[in-house]
């Protein structure tokens, strides 16, 4: 307890140098979290995957579409509860001047069979009706509705990138997907109002870009295997995957980035702990005359180390506290929004995880200790006859 | 003011603070330069190697080559203007196909452009670097050099599989000055567009402008008068714009990364060096015993913190030197499509690092040499 008092008195004493170690601390400590930040943001959208959701799509590359037929052959497969296709459609609201810079993520999808296959979706039955019904209707996710101020009601005017041409519908509906990944940021409006608007020529008509599935989940990966087998003597050929294995896959391709972050991370929390031991070092050697008289006064070497390290350990708990507050609030409450915004269909949720933010501080307290070790052991060894032998 | 000889004569004795000062500030400098480095490159990679005379024809409103789109007896119509006025122009189909990494799991989409007969002539800068070109009519390709770093199977000699069953041999390497066509595979427009089962139909038209002296109204009034849905802009804007998102993203994180890190930097190197004053308040008392003044001690050690800061400036930039070795594989968001992108050094960049190192000793030593200057009393009954 004695010793308690005496670091926090020396805390107080050097009120401006504690602060400024803090400070420093808490800073690295947020810029470990926010790659961390990133890092999360991206596996988040790994997670809650289903292994019983099947995708298929053209084996030559994704990029190539599937004929409409297909989604009604799969639907009949045995072991496929219910299938439903989309279309990728790139396109932007020109008449939305509240957000102009988010992307818009639109899909071309089958009303009548879309929400079956994604049933962690909460949404209002009627308004599900309605849009069955609606021709023009387009259901959106709720957060997306925020984004772009979109009421049910409205009129949006949809100009196409990948389909020329502009797209006049009308919001219905909005949903929420319980799972906060991709799925939960969409806008989604009638297949069939798409296809009735191209001209014949075009390549496109009748053709989707992919098919998801609901199958029996114990033996989701031989219906995997079925569904490509069943297309092998056709003119284009499918490549089918579970959901969880086809995210996987892609994300995959981010692998190269998020080492670069994790050796970002590891880099900062080297710099902390030189940076504490090399401010410790100082400190002691600018308290040696104090610890010879804590020694004459009958202080142990075991009692100066801990007093050293006891400060360390105050120091970095105080830090990590800090860190993880101006964490939150500047990366969940000022940079998160904002990226949110813009590349929300890259990063769904922007928010420090909970679980980066102990790492972080365990391995500040296990850090700092560590390297406070040398000028603890230092400040024990004081030698009291030749620290004292200057006062007379 | 003391003599110059004397400071660096401290700094070579008191040699543990001076490593620990220059230590904090390198790595300072790194961080900051590493970041500049890599969007440099991106911006290398990117933008910068495309010629500003360059134009690109792409259907209405495509963001990116793969979604546009444009029909064979539409392109007629544009390459008649341009043939006549005997302007070199190239077509691509551009399609994205995914392959597996060599060494590592997973992988990512290359993007593989089928190239009309005029592309040697058109890509004046391409060199192979093994094996030899490839026969357009046939189904040979060459992929980029970093295509072939980063990927398996992709040898000369290898066969790759495109579309349904189609086999397409590789023949050779390219490099293309770093730009982001070394991420690509590149065979005869036929081939590929056969293999993945679009026949008479391409991507994007590109022709040189020679500078403005053809004119591009000219050619846009053609477009819209025979009522084809084409867009006519310059390379550099359109491949700009799809790195967009991309860039933003890199910068807001570079630079939030490097305030807070450079706040960090300044706040230990301010500890250290208000130690090292400290520690020398007899020396201190001592110049001012002999008559020196006050601004002659002061600048005495601002200088020497302006030669600490140099030192951990120079000290940073040789450590980022390592990192032209490494390369980063990126997905860019908006092609669908992996770049790599490494990093790349500029004399600008080595004197900005440096500049922020000296910088950061200024401002670190400024504030405990002026005010030891002033009340050293204090400091001398502060510290035996």
């Amino acid at each position: 307890m004695e010793k308690l008092t005496l670091i926090l008195e020396y805390i107080k004493y050097k009120k401006l140098r504690s602060i400024s170690i803090i400070t420093a601390i808490s800073f690295v400590i947020l810029c470990f979290l926010l790659l961390q930040t990133i890092s999360h943001a991206w596996e988040l959208s790994l997670e809650n995957r289903r292994d019983d959701r099947v995708a298929t799509w053209n084996k030559a590359t994704y990029a190539l579409t599937l004929p409409r037929e297909y989604a009604n052959e799969i639907n009949a497969l045995p072991g496929v509860q219910k299938a439903t296709f989309a279309n990728y459609f790139e396109g932007e609201d020109i008449g939305n001047l509240y957000n102009q810079n988010m992307l818009l993520n639109i899909f071309a999808v089958d009303s009548k069979t879309y929400f079956d296959v994604f049933p962690e979706t909460t949404l209002n039955p009627d308004e599900l009706a309605i849009w069955k019904q609606t021709p023009n209707g387009v259901m959106v996710a709720k957060r997306v509705a925020k984004a772009f101020n979109y009421r049910v009601g409205d009129i949006v005017t949809i100009k196409g990138k990948t389909f020329p041409g502009t797209w006049k519908l009308k919001i219905v509906g909005t949903y929420e997907s319980n799972f906060k990944t991709y799925a939960d940021s969409l806008f989604l409006f009638s297949w069939d109002y798409l296809n009735s608007s191209l001209q014949e020529s075009d390549p496109r008509k009748n053709e989707i870009s992919w098919v998801m599935s609901l199958v029996e989940n114990s033996n989701s990966l031989e219906i995997v295997q079925e569904i490509d087998n069943h297309f092998r003597n056709k003119s284009v050929l499918t490549q089918s995957m579970t959901e969880k294995n086809m995210l996987s896959m892609y994300m995959s391709g981010f692998i190269g980035i998020l080492d670069v972050i994790n050796i970002i991370g590891v880099f900062l929390m080297l710099i902390i702990g030189v940076l504490l031991a090399n401010s410790m070092s100082l400190k002691v050697r600018e308290r040696k005359f104090e610890f010879g008289v804590l020694k004459t006064m009958g202080f142990t070497k075991q009692d100066i180390c801990s007093l050293v390290l006891g400060e360390v350990v105050l120091l970095s708990i105080l830090a990590s506290v800090l860190g993880y507050f101006i964490s939150i609030f500047f990366i969940d409450f000022t940079l998160g929004p904002m990226i949110v915004k813009n590349m929300g269909n890259v990063f769904p949720i922007f928010e420090v995880p909970l679980s980066s933010a102990v790492i972080a501080a365990s391995t500040v307290l296990i850090l700092t200790t560590s390297f406070t070790l040398i000028p603890a052991y230092r400040a024990s060894q004081v030698n009291i006859t030749n620290l004292l032998k200057a006062v007379e | 003011m003391l003599p110059l000889s004397y400071i660096l004569n401290g700094l070579t004795t008191r040699y543990k603070t001076t490593i620990s000062l220059v230590l904090t500030i390198s790595v300072l400098v790194f961080m900051v330069t590493a970041l500049q480095m890599f969007s440099n490159s991106i911006q290398e990679v990117i933008v910068s190697s495309i010629s500003p005379n360059s134009m690109i024809v792409t259907s209405q409103n495509a963001t990116n080559e793969m979604s546009s789109v444009i029909s064979d007896d539409q392109l007629d119509i544009a390459k008649q203007y341009l043939s006549a006025n005997q302007i070199a122009f190239n077509e691509n189909f551009v399609i994205i196909k995914y392959f597996k990494h060599k060494n590592i799991t997973g992988g990512g989409n290359i993007t593989i452009r089928g190239q009309s007969p005029t592309v040697f002539e058109y890509f004046t800068k391409l060199k192979i670097v093994e094996g030899r070109l490839p026969v357009l009519s046939e189904n040979e390709v060459i992929v980029g050099k970093k295509v072939a770093e980063r990927f398996q199977n992709m040898e000369v000699g290898d066969v790759l599989e495109f579309g349904n069953q189609n086999f397409v041999s590789i023949v050779g390497i390219f490099e293309s000055e770093n730009n982001s066509h070394e991420s690509e595979i590149w065979g005869g427009i036929e081939p590929v567009r056969l293999a993945f089962g679009r026949n008479a139909v391409v991507s994007t038209l590109r022709f040189d402008n020679k500078g403005e002296h053809i004119h591009n109204a000219q050619l846009s009034q053609i477009l819209t008068e025979q009522g084809l849905k084409l867009d006519l802009v310059k390379e550099q804007d359109f491949i700009n714009k799809q790195a967009q998102i991309l860039k933003i993203f890199i910068r807001i994180i570079g630079v939030v990364l490097c305030t807070f890190i450079s706040v960090t930097a300044l706040i230990v190197s301010h500890s250290i060096f208000t130690g090292y004053v400290v520690n020398r308040c007899k020396e201190i008392e001592i110049y001012r015993k002999i008559g020196f003044t006050n601004t002659a001690i002061i600048s005495t050690f601002i200088i020497e913190s302006i030669i600490l800061g140099a030192l951990g400036g120079i000290a940073g930039v040789i450590l980022s030197f390592i990192l032209p070795f490494f390369s980063i594989s990126v997905f860019n968001i908006s092609s669908y499509s992996q770049l790599v992108v490494g990093f790349s050094i500029n004399a600008q960049i080595v004197l900005i690092s440096i500049l922020i190192g000296m910088l950061v000793g200024l401002i670190s030593g400024l504030v405990p040499s002026i005010k030891i200057s002033r009340n050293y009393n204090n400091y001398l009954t502060d510290y035996v």
